[in-house]
C-alpha cells in the first residue's frame, strides 16, 4: 500500500515538473518575456533596461533553475501591476471560483444521477430517449450564450436577479444554472448508459431470480457498480471548473481564477498569468490523485488489483 | 402475410411512406444533414451570392439601419435577421462567421488527430519507457485547464484564425492519444493481428494496415465530438476576444459586440448563439451515424450479408 503512495506521488510530482517546464517554455522560450511585460509601444532602450533589470538577458539554464526554485516555492514575483506578490493574488481567487464549482457540481449531480437512473432502469421506454435527446441538446448550448439568455431575461427585463457579481446565494443563481446545463446533460447520459449496462448483467438477473425487490436491486447494488464512470467524468468536469469557468466568470464579473488570468493578460502582466496556470494545473494535478483513491473505495476489484 | 410481404415493399420505396415510418432518431438524422449542407453551402457561395446581389455584403454599413429588429423594411432594403450596431445586415454576419468557426474546428480536429493517433498508436503498440514519456506527457497538458492554457499561448502568440485552431489543438490532442492507446491496447491482442504476425507482416504494416483501420469509427466519433468542442471554445474565446478578431466576424465575437445592447436588441444575442447551438447539435446527433459508416468490422458483415441474402448479386 505504501509503495503505492509512494508512486503515485513520484508520478504526480513528475507531471508538475513536467507542467513547470511547458510553462517556462511557453512564456519565456517561445515568448519574450520582457515583450510580454511591457506595453507594446515601448522603446528599444526601455527594453533594454528592463531586461538587464529583470535578469532576462542571462543565460536561459540560470533562468530555468531560478523559475524552478520560484516554482518549488511558490514565489511567482510581483504582480506588475498591483505590485502584491501573484502567489497571494492566485490564492485570493481560488475562493469564489471553488465555492462556484461546487454549486454547480453538487446542482448537476442532483439532478442528473436521479433522472439518469430512471432513464437506465427503463431502456426503450420515452423517458429514456427523452433523456439522452435534452442531454445532446444541452451539451449543445454556449455556456456563456446560455448566461447571456439569463441575464437579459431574470436579470435585465424581470429584475429578479443581479446581473453580475459576486455575493449572497442569490449571485450564484445565474452563473451556476449557466455552467451546470451542460454539465448535468453529459452527466445524465453517463449515469443513465452506466445504470442502463448493469441492468443487464447476470447479478441482477440472480437477484430478480431470488425475488429481490426492483428497488434494492437498484440501489443496494446497481447505483454502487454504475458510479465508477460517473466519478471519471465528474472529476474532469469538477477540474475543467477548477481551472475557472473563465468565460462565465467574465460574463459575470465573478472574481475568481479566469477572471483573474483574463484581466492579467490584458494586463500584460507575466507573472500572474504563469502563477495562475501552474497552481491551478497543480490543484488539477492534486485532484486526480484524490480521484484515483476513491476508485478503490467504490470498486473493490481496483484495490485488490492494485 | 407473407402475399403482401413484396407490394408493400415497393410503398415504402416512396418517400412520403418513408417519412411516416421514420423514427425521430431519423429524422433529427435527416434534419442535422439538411442544416449542415446549407450552413456549409451558405459559407462557401457567400461571396459569389454577395456579388450576385442576391445576399448583402457581410462589412456593408448603415449608419441609419444601426440595430434594427428583424424583418426590417426600409428604403428597399430588407433585414431578415435585423442589423447590428453598425447597420450591418446580421444573417449575412452569421454567415460569414460561419466559415470561421466552421474553419477553425475542422483545422483544430485534424491537427489534434493526427498528433493525438500517432503519439497514442506509438504509445499503445510499443508499450515500454516510449509509452511511459508519451503518457506522462498527455498528463502534463490534461492537468492545465484548456481555456486557460489557451490563453496563455494566445498572449505569447498573438490570435487569429491559425493560431486558435494550433492552440486549440495543442490542448485536446491529449484526449486522442488516451482514446487511441485504449483501443489499441485491446486489438494488438486481436486474433487478426496475431495472424498478421505469424505470417511475417512488419511492424509498421500491423500498425498502419492492421490496427489503424479498425480505429476509424471510435476516431471519428470522438473527431466529431471534438468539433463542436473546439467550436465552443472558439466562440469562447473569440468571445473574450482573444481569438477572431474584429473587423473579422465570429459568433463568439457577434455575442461579445451585441453585450452592451442587451436589453434593447435581442436579435443580436439570439441568433449568433443559436447558430452555435444548431450547428454543434446537428453535427452532435449526426457524429453516432458517421462512426458506423467507416467501421471497418461492420462493413464487411454487412457485405457477407448481402452476398448471402442475394448470391446472384456478386
Amino acid at each position: 500500500m505504501i509503495s503505492v503512495i509512494v508512486r503515485r506521488v513520484l508520478e504526480s510530482l513528475t507531471v508538475l515538473l513536467g507542467i513547470a517546464i511547458l510553462i517556462f517554455l511557453i512564456g519565456e522560450v517561445v515568448g519574450d518575456p520582457a515583450r510580454l511585460m511591457l506595453p507594446m509601444d515601448a522603446s528599444q532602450e526601455t527594453y533594454e533596461a528592463f531586461r538587464r533589470e529583470r535578469g532576462f538577458d542571462r543565460a536561459i539554464h540560470v533562468r530555468f533553475l531560478e523559475y524552478l526554485g520560484g516554482v518549488v516555492t511558490l514565489d511567482f514575483g510581483d504582480s506588475l501591476r498591483s505590485g502584491v506578490d501573484a502567489k497571494s493574488l492566485v490564492l485570493r481567487a481560488f475562493v469564489p471560483t471553488l465555492l462556484l464549482a461546487f454549486t454547480t457540481q453538487l446542482v448537476a449531480l442532483l439532478i442528473a444521477v436521479p433522472v439518469g437512473t430512471v432513464a437506465g432502469m427503463r431502456p426503450n421506454s420515452f423517458a429514456n430517449r427523452l433523456t439522452s435527446t435534452l442531454s445532446i441538446v444541452s451539451i449543445s448550448v454556449p455556456t456563456f450564450w446560455a448566461g447571456m439568455i439569463t441575464i437579459s431575461v431574470f436579470a435585465v427585463s424581470l429584475r429578479l436577479l443581479p446581473t453580475s457579481g459576486y455575493g449572497a446565494l442569490h449571485f450564484f443563481v445565474l452563473p451556476t444554472f449557466a455552467l451546470a446545463l451542460g454539465i448535468t446533460g453529459r452527466l445524465a447520459e453517463v449515469v443513465r448508459a452506466s445504470v442502463q449496462e448493469q441492468m443487464t448483467s447476470q447479478y441482477v438477473k440472480t437477484a430478480r431470480a431470488k425475488g429481490v425487490p426492483e428497488r434494492r436491486i437498484v440501489f443496494g447494488h446497481v447505483l454502487r457498480n454504475a458510479m465508477g464512470p460517473v466519478l471519471t467524468v465528474s472529476g474532469d468536469e469538477f477540474a475543467t471548473l477548477i481551472g475557472g469557468a473563465t468565460v462565465i466568470e467574465v460574463l459575470f464579473g465573478w472574481p475568481g481564477i479566469g477572471y483573474l488570468t483574463v484581466g492579467a493578460i490584458e494586463g500584460r502582466d507575466l507573472p500572474v498569468v504563469q502563477a495562475s496556470v501552474m497552481m491551478t494545473a497543480t490543484a488539477i494535478v492534486g485532484l486526480n490523485a484524490i480521484i484515483d483513491a476513491c476508485y478503490g473505495r467504490i470498486d473493490p476489484r481496483v484495490r485488490r488489483r492494485r | 402475410m407473407s402475399t403482401v410481404g413484396a407490394p408493400r415493399i415497393e410503398v415504402h420505396r416512396t418517400i412520403r411512406a418513408r417519412l411516416a415510418r421514420a423514427r425521430i432518431g431519423d429524422l433529427a438524422f435527416y434534419g442535422a444533414l439538411v442544416f449542415l449542407t446549407a450552413l456549409v453551402l451558405a459559407a462557401l457561395t457567400q461571396p459569389l451570392l454577395v456579388a450576385m446581389g442576391w445576399m448583402y455584403s457581410p462589412e456593408e454599413q448603415n449608419l441609419l439601419l444601426r440595430n434594427s429588429s428583424p424583418g426590417t423594411a426600409a428604403d428597399g432594403s430588407f433585414h431578415l435577421l435585423g442589423t447590428d450596431y453598425l447597420g450591418r445586415d446580421a444573417l449575412s454576419r452569421i454567415i460569414r462567421a460561419a466559415q470561421f468557426s466552421l474553419a477553425v474546428g475542422a483545422l483544430t480536429v485534424i491537427c489534434s488527430i493526427v498528433i493525438g493517433v500517432i503519439i497514442g498508436l506509438l504509445a499503445g503498440y510499443y508499450g515500454g519507457w516510449l509509452e511511459s514519456v508519451f503518457m506522462r506527457l498527455t498528463d502534463v497538458f490534461m492537468s492545465i485547464p484548456g481555456l486557460l492554457l489557451a490563453l496563455f499561448v494566445l498572449y505569447v502568440l498573438g490570435g487569429g484564425f491559425v493560431n486558435v485552431a494550433l492552440v486549440l489543438a495543442l490542448t485536446r490532442w491529449p484526449v486522442v492519444a488516451r482514446v487511441t492507446r485504449a483501443a489499441v491496447l485491446s486489438l494488438r491482442e486481436r486474433q487478426f493481428v496475431l495472424a498478421a504476425h505469424t505470417a511475417g507482416a512488419g511492424q509498421a504494416r500491423i500498425m498502419f494496415r492492421e490496427i489503424l483501420p479498425n480505429l476509424y469509427p471510435s476516431i471519428v466519433v470522438l473527431g466529431t465530438l471534438e468539433f463542436t468542442r473546439a467550436m465552443l471554445s472558439e466562440a469562447g474565446l473569440s468571445f473574450l476576444g482573444f481569438g477572431i478578431r474584429a473587423p473579422e466576424a465570429s459568433w463568439g465575437l457577434m455575442l461579445a459586440q451585441a453585450r452592451p445592447y442587451i436589453d434593447t436588441a435581442w436579435w443580436l444575442i439570439v441568433f449568433p448563439g443559436l447558430s452555435i447551438m444548431l450547428t454543434a447539435l446537428a453535427v452532435n446527433s449526426l457524429s453516432g451515424r458517421v462512426g458506423m459508416l467507416v467501421d471497418p468490422q461492420l462493413r464487411s458483415q454487412i457485405r457477407h450479408q448481402s452476398k448471402r441474402k442475394s448470391p446472384t448479386a456478386g
